[in-house]
C-alpha cells in the first residue's frame, strides 16, 4: 500500500486546478449576479462570461460570438446532431458519423434513425482512423452532417480533420467534431479544418464538471434544443453557470502548449517500460503524433482487466478498463471490438491517461507494480501462451 | 464494477484467492485420483479449471486456475476454502449461493456470470464418477462420449425446441444448438447472464428480426434430429 495516490484516469476527469477554483470562487463570492440582468450586478456578471469566451474562442480560431455555453460534451453532441439534422430536413435526411464514437453521439444517432433519419456508421482500421475515402463515398445528395470525434477517448486515435474538412467543404455538408478529448492537447482550428460545429467540455482540462460549449460556425442552421429565455445570442436558454463558465475560461487559459511535450514523453516512456518489461500486450491504437498525447491503452493477453484495475487500485492507483466485466452491462467496450480485438483480448485491455500533474517517479511506480499484478494474475489464469481455448466447445456448459 | 460495490471479503479473497494454481498428474500419490473440470467461456470474460486430488471419496486438495473479473477470482477462492477436505458428497451441496454467501454477497449482475466455481467443482467431481477428464495432465477439451449419457437429468425430455425455451435449457439439453446460436451472433450463450433469456429474447437482444429467431430456430431443430 502506498500513501501517495496516482490518477491515470485523465479521460475520465480531470483533477480541477487551484487557480481554477480560486478564479470561481471570487465570482460565487463576490460576483453572483445574473448576466440577464439589466442592473451592475449583472453587467458584471456579463463581463466575466465575454472574457471566457474570448479565451475559449482564440484557443479554436473562433469569433466569440460563435461559442455557445452549455452543460458540456454530451449536451454539445445532442444538440449538434440533432439540431442540425431537424434544421436542415429540407435539404436531406443523411448523417455521416463512425463506429467508435462517444455514446453521447452514437445514441443520439441511432435515436435519430428511429425518427425516419438515414445514418451511415463509418467503419476504422485496426488503429481507429476513419478512410477518408470512404467517407466521400459514404456522401450522397441527401447527406447535411458528418459528425467524427477529433480525438478518440478510449484509445486516443486523433483523425485528420483536416482532411475530413476540406471533403465536407467541398460536398457543401456541415462538420461537426466531438473534441471533447482533443482539446487543448492538440491543435484545433475550426478555421483551418473547415469545422461548422465543435464540441467541448471544461472537466477534462481541469475545469469544473457540468459546464461546457458547443461552437457554432456563423451561419450554420441548426435548431434550438433548450427554449425559454434569450441567454446566449438567443441560441441556449437558461441562466448560465457563470461559475462554471468562469472555471472553464480559466482551465482554457491554462492550458499551455508545453504540457502536451510532457505528456508525450511520460506517455512514451510509459509504453516503451510495458513493451519491454510484460510479455504478452498489445498496443491499442496508434503510435506517435497521431495518438493522444496522454493515452495509453494496452491489453494484457490471459487476465481480464478488471482484476488488474482493482488491484492498482489497492496501491492507489486510478485506471480504467475496456473490459465486459467491469462495465454495469457486461458489454466489451465498443471502440477495441471495433478496431478487431478478439472479446478475451479486449477483456484484458487498461487505459491509463496521463495528466499535465503526473510524474515521471509516478509512472515508474505504477510499472514497477503493474509488472507484479500481472505476474500474479497470469500465473493462476486457466488462459496462457499456447492454449489457444476454442470456446464453441464449451458454450453448453 | 464500482470497487464499492465488492464487500470488503470479495476484496480480501480476490487480493489474496487460496488454492490457485493446477495439480500435475506427478503430485499424485498411490490410490489418489487427480480430476478435473473447465467452465465458462474466454469470450464471456471467464474461464475456469478447478483441479481435484481425491482419495476415499475425500477432497485432499483443491486448485483453481482462473480467468476471470475479482468477483470469479474470489469465487474461486472461498469456493476452494469450503470444498476442501470434504467428501464428494459434501462438496456436491455447495452452490453458487453458498459461494456467494460466504463472501457477504455478490453484485447482482456478477452473480451467474462470475460465480462458477462452484460448477467447475461439481464438472470435476461427475468427471470424477464416470471416469472422464481423470488423472489427465491437462484438461481435455474434447467431449468424451461417455459423458453425455450420464449427465443427470430431471427435467422432462422435450420433442423440439421452441422460442420460449430459456438458453440455459436449450443449451443443456441440446449442447449441439450452441454452435448454431453463435453463428447467428448469439456469443452469450456461453455467459451465464443469458441463461434465464429465453430463445427469443436472447434472439431479440442481439438484433434479430423476427424471420431470423424463426429461421434459426428451424436450424436448431435440424441438428438435434
Amino acid at each position: 500500500m502506498s500513501d501517495a495516490r496516482i490518477y491515470l484516469d485523465h479521460g475520465a476527469t480531470t483533477p480541477v486546478d487551484p487557480q481554477v477554483i480560486e478564479a470561481m470562487n471570487e465570482v460565487m463570492l463576490t460576483d453572483f449576479g445574473n448576466p440577464s440582468s439589466a442592473h451592475q450586478f449583472g453587467a458584471q456578471a456579463r463581463k466575466y462570461l465575454t472574457g471566457a469566451r474570448l479565451t475559449i474562442a482564440r484557443l479554436i480560431n473562433a469569433s466569440p460570438d460563435e461559442i455557445v455555453f452549455n452543460s458540456g460534451g454530451s449536451e454539445s453532441d445532442t444538440w449538434a446532431l440533432r439540431g442540425v439534422a431537424y434544421a436542415n430536413r429540407s435539404r436531406g435526411n443523411h448523417l455521416i458519423t463512425t463506429v467508435i464514437e462517444h455514446p453521447a453521439v452514437l445514441e443520439t444517432a441511432r435515436q435519430l434513425e428511429k425518427e425516419g433519419f438515414q445514418v451511415t456508421f463509418l467503419p476504422v482500421d485496426s488503429e481507429g482512423f476513419i478512410d477518408p475515402k470512404e467517407l466521400e463515398k459514404a456522401i450522397t445528395p441527401a447527406t447535411i452532417l458528418v459528425s467524427i470525434m477529433a480525438a478518440n477517448n478510449e484509445i486516443g486515435t486523433i483523425q485528420d480533420l483536416d482532411r475530413i474538412g476540406s471533403i465536407c467543404k467541398k460536398h457543401d455538408v456541415y462538420f461537426h467534431s466531438d473534441a471533447v478529448q482533443a482539446f487543448t492537447k492538440t491543435p484545433l482550428d475550426v478555421k483551418a479544418m473547415n469545422i461548422s460545429l465543435l464540441s467541448l467540455t471544461a472537466h477534462k482540462i481541469h475545469g469544473p464538471k457540468g459546464v461546457g460549449c458547443l461552437y457554432i460556425r456563423k451561419g450554420t442552421r441548426i435548431d434550438k434544443m433548450v427554449f425559454g429565455g434569450h441567454q446566449e445570442n438567443n441560441k441556449r436558454a437558461g441562466t448560465e453557470n457563470v461559475p462554471g463558465i468562469v472555471g472553464f475560461g480559466k482551465a482554457a487559459e491554462l492550458a499551455a502548449p508545453k504540457y502536451i511535450g510532457k505528456m508525450t514523453e511520460l506517455r512514451d516512456h510509459f509504453i516503451a517500460r510495458v513493451e519491454k518489461e510484460i510479455p504478452d500486450v498489445r498496443l491499442n491504437g496508434p503510435r506517435g503524433d497521431k495518438r493522444l498525447c496522454n493515452n495509453v491503452n494496452i491489453s494484457f493477453l490471459y487476465i481480464e482487466g478488471e482484476g488488474i484495475l482493482m488491484h492498482l487500485d489497492m496501491y492507489g492507483i486510478g485506471v480504467s478498463t475496456g473490459s465486459a466485466c467491469s462495465s454495469q452491462n457486461l458489454e466489451p467496450s465498443h471502440v477495441l471490438t471495433a478496431i478487431g480485438l478478439l472479446h478475451e483480448q479486449a477483456h484484458g485491455s487498461i487505459r491509463f491517461t496521463l495528466g499535465r500533474e503526473n510524474t515521471r517517479k509516478q509512472i515508474d511506480f505504477t510499472i514497477d507494480h503493474l509488472k507484479e499484478v500481472i505476474a500474479k494474475l497470469r500465473a493462476f489464469s486457466s488462459l496462457r501462451e499456447g492454449v489457444i481455448y476454442d470456446a464453441t466447445e464449451e458454450v453448453h456448459h | 464494477m464500482y470497487i464499492d460495490q465488492y464487500t470488503d471479503e470479495v476484496k480480501k479473497h480476490f487480493l489474496n484467492p487460496h488454492n490457485m494454481g493446477k495439480i500435475a498428474k506427478e503430485d499424485l500419490k498411490a490410490g489418489e485420483a487427480l480430476a478435473t473440470g473447465t467452465v465458462g467461456n474466454p469470450k464471456c470474460g471467464d474461464l475456469l479449471t478447478v483441479y481435484l486430488r481425491i482419495k476415499d471419496n475425500t477432497i485432499k486438495e483443491i486448485k483453481v486456475e482462473t480467468f476471470g473479473c475479482a468477483s470469479a477470482i474470489a469465487c474461486s477462492s472461498v469456493t476452494s476454502d469450503l470444498a476442501k477436505g470434504r467428501t464428494l458428497t459434501e462438496a456436491k451441496a455447495i452452490t453458487k449461493k453458498t459461494a456467494a454467501d460466504a463472501l457477504g454477497g455478490l453484485p447482482p449482475i456478477k452473480m451467474h456470470c462470475s460465480n462458477l466455481a462452484a460448477e467447475a467443482l461439481h464438472k470435476a467431481i461427475s468427471n470424477y464418477e464416470q471416469g472422464v477428464e481423470t488423472v489427465t495432465k491437462e484438461p481435455v477439451k474434447k467431449k468424451a462420449p461417455t459423458q453425455k449419457p450420464a449427465v443427470k437429468k430431471t427435467k422432462a425430455k422435450v420433442a423440439a425446441i421452441t422460442g420460449d425455451m430459456t438458453l440455459g435449457e436449450v443449451v443443456t439439453e441440446y449442447p449441439q444448438t450452441g454452435q448454431i446460436m453463435m453463428q447467428y451472433g448469439l456469443h452469450c450463450i456461453g455467459c451465464h447472464v443469458a441463461t434465464w433469456e429465453t430463445v427469443e429474447q436472447g434472439a431479440a437482444a442481439h438484433g434479430l428480426p423476427a424471420e431470423q429467431i424463426n429461421k434459426m430456430i428451424e436450424d436448431m431443430n435440424k441438428s438435434i434430429v
